[in-house]
């Protein structure tokens, strides 16, 4: 098992550090520009919190977070820098494995910045509560703007389990074809399998309440391109780069 | 023993490795040597399973699987380490996979060669990249140690160190297989040469034979590869035109 170990603290130290300070970029950019939309004070079209969530931008930054971190996943053992396929082919444990593990860390690291950004997004929905004029704040104001905003519904959309199953297959297929990537070039394979995936979530991630079309897509996507990304590894257990 | 039998090798069609047998049995220090493009790194990927191949190669009988594959270890100039992982990190992973990890020999030559244990290897220099790149392949406890152009980028004192730390500290059962250009250099300590030309073995001589015959290692090369001396002075003179005849 220490070998296992091994290998996902490989993962772990190759990335965390940068992951974290990806995470605290995006909180304090979230941060400031929504403290900035909520000084700018009521506008003609009102001054809700889905507005001033809108208006700060959140979904645009959290999709930026989302792709640097897919980029930084996918760089893992990508070999733009020196051969460590060589190191990975020399383990005692299977190339399988190094893949089921990466993907096992690349999963968490997507369902970190899922809980992150919820839990960003709940501390400035309070920071409205706080600092919002009185005739725009009620009892429910942060609850209601969680079903009324189509981002934070994404977020957290309580008992609308399609959308917490989409999310998790979401963080799955992404771990996977992020991990998928690095295997691919290293063995000189192709390695597109996380851009329409990724894509998909830049674009399309917030989610309308009872908008079960955006989530059975979403389900079946995600479920699609995690099967490609891995088809090669359960069809044949290894090629090796085949160039001089 | 690691043994090659009837390897070949081909990109694209081209031979890179042409019937190659070969035996690398513990305790040697081989030079393999040829031009570029002989075929020596394509030998050295053979052997750790890297390439697909056509032949055999056996380790102690029996084939280069994981299941035995911590007894060979590879340093190469295109390096094998993870760039955002500290050397202390390295020794942590590797110690976890090698059963045989020298954790007294990684200490010593980090500190002999004064590399840092905290720091990135992606914020080392080329020459401290390429040390600790061959730091790793000497500590691994492997029984054959397979180097590729392990020094280039290396200042020509660093290389002697190293050379001399080499000589010091390998124990009698280990093996290096080392692949370079600085022939000069490493005859000293070499105690057979495998000379590859064009995918073949064009000559395997040991050291110690070739100075009972008072030759050295680089006329042998020369002679194997039919060097001619007046080369370069012929090709002058073609370029030049000095040597037109009126």
């Amino acid at each position: 098992m220490r070998k296992h170990i091994s290998v996902l603290m490989l993962m772990a130290r190759c990335t965390i550090l940068r992951a974290a300070g990806l995470l605290v970029l995006m909180g304090a950019v979230q941060c400031l520009t929504f403290y900035l939309a909520l000084t700018r004070g009521p506008t003609p079209q009102g001054f809700s919190l889905e507005m001033v969530v809108q208006a700060s931008g959140m979904r645009w930054i959290f999709a930026a977070a989302l792709g640097l971190l897919t980029l930084l996943l996918c760089a893992t053992g990508f070999e733009t820098r020196g051969r460590q396929g060589y190191t990975l082919m020399r383990l005692s444990v299977s190339q399988r494995w190094v893949f089921t593990w990466q993907s096992v860390y690349n999963t968490a690291c997507y369902g970190i910045l899922w809980l992150g950004q919820a839990v960003i997004a709940a501390g400035l929905c309070a920071l409205y509560v706080r600092l919002a004029p009185p005739e725009y704040v009620n009892g429910q104001t942060a609850v209601l703007a969680f079903y009324r905003s189509d981002f934070l519904h994404a977020l957290l959309p309580f008992e609308e389990a399609g959308i917490w199953v989409r999310n998790f297959a979401l963080c799955i297929g992404l771990g996977v074809c992020a991990a998928r990537c690095p295997v691919s070039r290293r063995q000189g394979g192709r390695f597109f399998e996380v851009i329409p995936l990724a894509a998909a979530a830049l674009l399309f991630f917030p989610c309308a309440l009872d908008n079960a079309d955006n989530y059975v897509v979403f389900i079946l996507w995600a479920a699609f391109w995690t099967a490609i990304a891995l088809h090669p590894l359960v069809r044949k257990e290894e090629v090796v780069h085949d160039t001089p | 023993m690691i043994e090659l039998n009837n390897v070949s090798k081909f990109y694209a069609g081209k031979p890179a490795l042409d019937s190659v047998s070969l035996q690398l049995p513990q305790g040697e220090i081989v030079g393999l040597l040829g031009e570029n493009g002989a075929g020596k790194t394509t030998l050295m990927k053979c052997i750790l399973g890297f390439l697909p191949y056509r032949g055999t190669i056996t380790l102690d009988g029996a084939p280069v699987t994981p299941a035995n594959i911590a007894r060979i270890s590879f340093a190469t100039c295109e390096h094998s380490f993870f760039p955002g992982l500290s050397p202390r990190g390295h020794g942590e992973f590797y110690a976890a996979h090698f059963p045989h990890f020298s954790h007294k020999r990684f200490a010593g030559l980090m500190d002999f060669f004064s590399l840092p244990m905290n720091r990135p290897l992606r914020s080392f220099s080329t020459g401290q990249q390429n040390q600790f790149e061959v730091i790793m392949a000497l500590c691994q406890g492997a029984d054959y140690i397979l180097m590729d152009e392990p020094f280039a980028g290396n200042d020509i004192f660093n290389r002697e160190d190293f050379y001399k730390v080499l000589l010091g500290i390998l124990e009698p059962n280990e093996t290096v297989v080392l692949s370079t250009h600085l022939i000069e250099e490493v005859s000293p300590f070499l105690s057979r040469a495998v000379l590859l030309r064009q995918g073949k073995i064009a000559g395997d001589v040991r050291l110690a034979d070739l100075e009972e015959e008072g030759q050295d290692l680089i006329s042998y090369i020369k002679q194997t590869y039919r060097y001619r001396p007046d080369r370069v002075s012929r090709a002058l003179d073609d370029l030049t035109g000095e040597g037109d005849g009126p």
